[in-house]
Formats: structure tokens, sequence, C-alpha cells
């Protein structure tokens, strides 16, 4: 007994569940489960951009911001929480696996995994908006994808 | 139930005396003692039986049962033959009559004759009523523009009438289960079983069990003996959906059905002969799985006498508006409200979406909008708001330009297949050798 699978791909970022009530209507008309693929950015480069916007309004006299910048967003648990009680309410049945890697060659392995019952790849508006997704390799990648890959672009940043 | 009677006979006596009595029974009764007249009634006004004379002036008793038959009016007919006129009663029966009765005719006969016409006009309205609750007997309109889709009718015109099996390809959304129902309802089995069975909703032993059926005690819980789909659908069509999802086993058991007719119930001895037509649909690549051993080449070819592919929403833009206006009559009257139209700007954000969830998406975004508007116009507030916020575009197969590779690996399958698998020989006839067709068939899994 087997069903077929949506794979949304999101940052573990703050924008992480953005479009994802898009991916869960989609699911529940095509009466689907769902996978989502928490990609985890550079760890290192993620924390230094956050310092750095800290010191930026810290140095502007906005102390309070800074701070809320420092300790703002949820940790991986409670984004994983927070995914699957979105996915349990919306009546959808859905699994979280998290990646270290770029998007590219983890949406390459999905579609490449023939154990897996992936009908279509959804890729989320803050993954569209990344500007260190490499366009060539992201078109190419939209190119040869074996099945259906859904961008979804915030309006003001329609990509690739 | 009400159930209208109209008594058409030329001896005012005889007809006043029938109204009475049928009246007095509880029928709604209407008389005409004129067979012209009783055929413009009948074509203005709803009756489940006609009682008619044979003698009648205008019109006599056969002549108006072949009027009636002729132009499809839904009521039974029932003629009242003169005595002994046994060669007339024949007539009556052979051109459709429900019945007959001789004059001189006893009251307490007519009735009875007209109660069992009752009796099974009620059987025939439950069993409709049973089958539409069951979607069993769902007519559903095809509705498109497109130059594919204007192919995909003509192909079901050329084989509804036949017997041959056919698979329905396309993806998920795309009215897959609903062009198999066209075929099956347009075509000489319109009035046999339709049943259908989705492959990927049960694990093996219970889709066996629910196609052929099982005996009493051929397991734990089978405390009697179960007819199966495929018996059940005897002279009919049985549609399996996701056909893809089908252990190889199960296939090997379905294509002895596909090639002889004949099965076993599952613990059972005896064999079964039925004559059924098989219509399956797959959304996925079958010549992939061939070629990966999930799916029987056998097998397939038995389903694959006709392949029908159905093209995505996306592929066939032209589509949108006119299933849009489909859907939105449909739920603005299943809903009760008074929209009129779309407004152009919710026209427009229908039109630039891509559909990925297809016809159905389409279905559910409408319907989500018809509940929501309030005005007498749909507007893109109604519809989802993703839709208004994010640009959303869908990748597809036919959109992508195939690379030198691909197209090279896809040459040297096709050489490779047609010489049995014989690599050098296909290598020989490629121009190459032996190692660079194996780089080759092997490019996308190296890359």
């Amino acid at each position: 007994m087997k069903n077929g699978q949506l794979v949304f791909v999101t940052y573990c970022d703050e924008n992480f569940k953005e479009g994802l009530q898009y991916a869960l209507d989609l699911a529940r008309v095509l009466n689907e489960g769902m996978t989502i693929l928490l990609l985890l950015k550079n760890k290192v480069l993620g924390g230094l951009e956050k310092v750095m916007a800290a010191a930026a309004f810290a140095e502007a006299n906005e102390h309070e911001t800074a701070l809320e910048i420092l300790s703002e967003g949820m940790g991986g648990k409670e984004k994983v929480t927070a995914l699957l009680n979105a996915c349990s309410a919306a009546g959808v049945n859905a699994n979280v696996a998290t990646e270290c890697r770029d998007v590219v060659p983890v949406v390459k392995d999905v579609l490449n995994n023939k154990q897996s019952h992936v009908d279509m790849v959804i890729l989320s508006p803050n993954i569209m908006g990344d500007d260190n997704v490499k366009a060539r390799k992201f078109s190419n990648l939209l190119r040869t994808a074996s099945r259906p890959i859904i961008t979804m672009a915030r309006q003001s940043c329609v990509a690739v | 139930m009400t159930f209208g009677i109209l008594v058409a006979e030329d001896e005012e006596i005889t007809l006043k005396h029938l109204l009475s009595t049928l009246e007095r029974e509880g029928y709604e009764v209407s008389g005409t003692d004129n067979g012209q007249q009783a055929l413009e009634k009948l074509e203005n006004e709803h009756f489940d039986l006609l009682i008619a004379d044979i003698k009648m002036p205008g019109l006599n008793g056969i002549e108006l049962l072949e009027k009636v038959k002729a132009k499809e009016i839904e009521t039974e007919v029932m003629i009242i033959t003169g005595f002994g006129s046994i060669k007339s009663a024949v007539e009556t029966m052979q051109k459709g009559a429900c019945d007959y009765i001789t004059k001189p005719f006893d009251l307490d006969e007519l009735m009875l004759k007209v109660k069992r016409t009752y009796d099974r006009k009620v059987l025939q309205r439950e069993v409709a009523a049973f089958k539409a609750s069951l979607g069993i007997d769902k007519k559903i309109p095809l509705i498109a523009k497109s130059e594919s889709m204007r192919k995909v009718f003509q192909t079901i015109e050329g084989i509804k009438n036949s017997d041959c099996n056919v698979l329905l390809t396309g993806e998920s959304g795309v009215g897959k289960s609903i062009v198999a129902r066209t075929i099956h309802f347009t075509g000489r089995r319109k009035n046999r079983p339709f049943l259908s069975i989705n492959c990927a909703t049960l694990t093996e032993h219970l889709l066996a069990s629910e196609l052929f059926g099982h005996e009493k005690g051929a397991f734990t819980g089978a405390v009697k003996t179960k007819q199966g789909l495929v018996e059940v659908s005897d002279t009919g069509t049985l549609f399996l959906d996701e056909i893809a999802e089908m252990s190889p086993n199960m296939q090997a058991k379905l294509l002895k059905v596909l090639e002889d007719g004949e099965f076993y119930r599952v613990g059972g001895t005896k064999p079964f002969k039925v004559d059924v037509r098989f219509i399956a649909a797959t959304n996925q690549n079958i010549s992939a799985l061939i070629s990966e051993g999930k799916f029987r080449k056998d097998f397939y070819y038995r389903l694959n006498v006709m392949e029908i592919f159905i093209a995505s929403l996306l592929e066939r833009k032209e589509d949108i508006k006119p299933l849009s206006m489909y859907f939105f009559r449909k739920h603005v009257t299943k809903q009760n409200k008074k929209i009129k139209d779309f407004t152009k700007p919710a026209l427009e954000v229908l039109l630039s979406y891509s559909f990925p969830g297809n016809i159905r998406e389409l279905e559910n975004i409408i319907e989500r909008a018809v509940i929501l508007e309030k005005g007498p116009l749909i507007t893109p507030e109604s519809l989802p708001q993703s839709l208004r916020i994010f640009h959303i575009e869908t990748s597809f197969e036919s959109q992508k330009i195939r690379t030198i590779d691909e197209l090279n690996k896809d040459y040297a399958e096709h050489v490779v297949e047609m010489l049995d698998g014989n690599k050098s020989k296909a290598a020989e006839l490629l121009g190459i050798s032996r190692t660079s067709l194996w780089r080759i068939l092997n490019e996308s899994q190296r890359s």
C-alpha cells in the first residue's frame, strides 16, 4: 500500500512556513502525503549574518531590536513540531527530514530515489529568493527533472 | 411514491370506470378517448404508465406504442386487446409493451398487472438511486476545446464500441477516471456494470480478495463466500486506477484474466469465466518501471492495446476557461448562490496559474471561490491567497529541451531493446565500442 508524496523544500529560517499552506492545499487536492525537507543553511555564515545585523542595529542605538535578532527564531525541534502540527491540522500525512546540503543536489537525490513515490517537488519562496542558489545549476535541474518541480517566488522577486 | 397513469380508451363508460377504479387505488390518473391526444399528453406531462386500447380514433394502440418508443418517452405501456386476439398481444409485447390485457377484462386482474408495473418502477428508481449514491452510474461530461483533447475524444469515439483494453496515462488530476467512465457509458456496455478500484490503496492480499473474491474459510475472517469485482463486473467494465502500484505477483494473476477471461476466487478451486473490459490508469512512466522490473512486460502489452494520453492542464491552457465556467455553474447551482460571472482580474489569475494539481485543483479553487464570494462576481480576493502573492510555476516534460546525451541514451536503449538486449550487436550496429555503449546507457546515473 503506497501513496504518492509531495516534497516541500524550505530553508530552516524565520520564513520556513512561507508557502506551506499552498503545499498543504495541493496535497489535499491530490490526496497525497507530504515530505518536508528542511534545509539547514551554512551555520557559520548564517550566524555571522545574524550577528552583523544585530551589530548594525546596536550601532544605531536600536538595542532592543538587536537583542531580538540575536534571540529570535525557534530551535530546530520547535520548527519541526510546528510544521507537523500545521500538517496534521490540515489533515495531511507528513514527515519532516533535514538536510545540510544545497538545494540542487538534495532535490536531485529526492528525484533519483526509486524507492520513494515522489509525484512533485515544491520549492518554497525562501528557496527561490535565495541569491546563493546558482541559476545555471538550478535551471539545469528544472530542465532535466523527471517529475514536475513547482517554484514559488514572491511576486517582487520572480527568479530563474 | 406518486405513480401517474394515463388511460387512452375510446369507449366512454369503460374509460370512466377505469379512471375511478384506479383513482380509488391511490394512483394519479388522467384519461383521453383519442390516441393522438394521448401522445400529446405524454409529450407534455410525465406518466409512469399508459393503458391504451388497441382500437382508437386518431392513433391506434399499436401506433401509439410505436410513437412512445420512437420518441424515447419514459412511460411503460400496457395494451388492452380484443378478446382472444393473441396475435396482436404478441405483437404488442414484441414492440415493447410491458403487459397486455384482453377484453372483457377482469378489474382485479388489471389492478394486479398495474401493481406489478408499479413495483417494477419502484425497484428501478431504487436501483438508480443506489447506483448514483455509489457513483456507479455517474456520467460526467467531458469539457475541452484544446486540440489534444479533441484527439482524445476522437480516440474514445473509435474504441467505445470495441472490447479492447485501454491504458490511460497522464498526471494526477487530469481526468483519467472521467475518460474511463465516458468510454464505458458511451459504448455498447453502457447498461452493464462499471466498477472501479484504486490499486494503490490496498495491500496485495486485500486487493486479491477485492478483485477475485474469496471462498468461505479461505482465510481468518472469511466467514462467507464473497464475489470479487472481476466477477461482479462480468459483461461490463472494470477500471483499475493507479495500476503501476500493483505488485508483479498480482499482475501475474490478473494477466490470466486478461488472456483467458478466467480466474479463481481466493481459496477456491473452481475456475470462473468472465467477459470484462479492463481500463487501467497510471500517472507513472510504465516503460521505466518495466526496465526496473517492477512492471511485467506481458501484462503491459495486454493492457496497452490502446493507450490514451491525457495532457496536463498546463499543456492545454485553452481548456482553463471552459472548465472554469463549467465548475462555476456547477457550484453556483449546488451552493444556491446568485453569482453571475468572474471578474476579468480573477479570470486572469486563473489563466496565468500553472495548475500542478490539474483539473481537480481547478475545481477545488472554484468551489472555494463560490463559497467565499459574497458579491455578484468572483473577484481575485476569493481565490487562494498563494495564487495572488506568489508567482507559481511548474516545470514539465514537454517544455524541456532534451540534451544530446539524453537523445543518445534513448536511441541506444531503443536499439538494445530491438536486439533483445544484445549489447555487443547493438554497439556494432551503432558503430561504437561496447564500452562507449555502456557509458551512454549509464549516462544519467553517472551524472
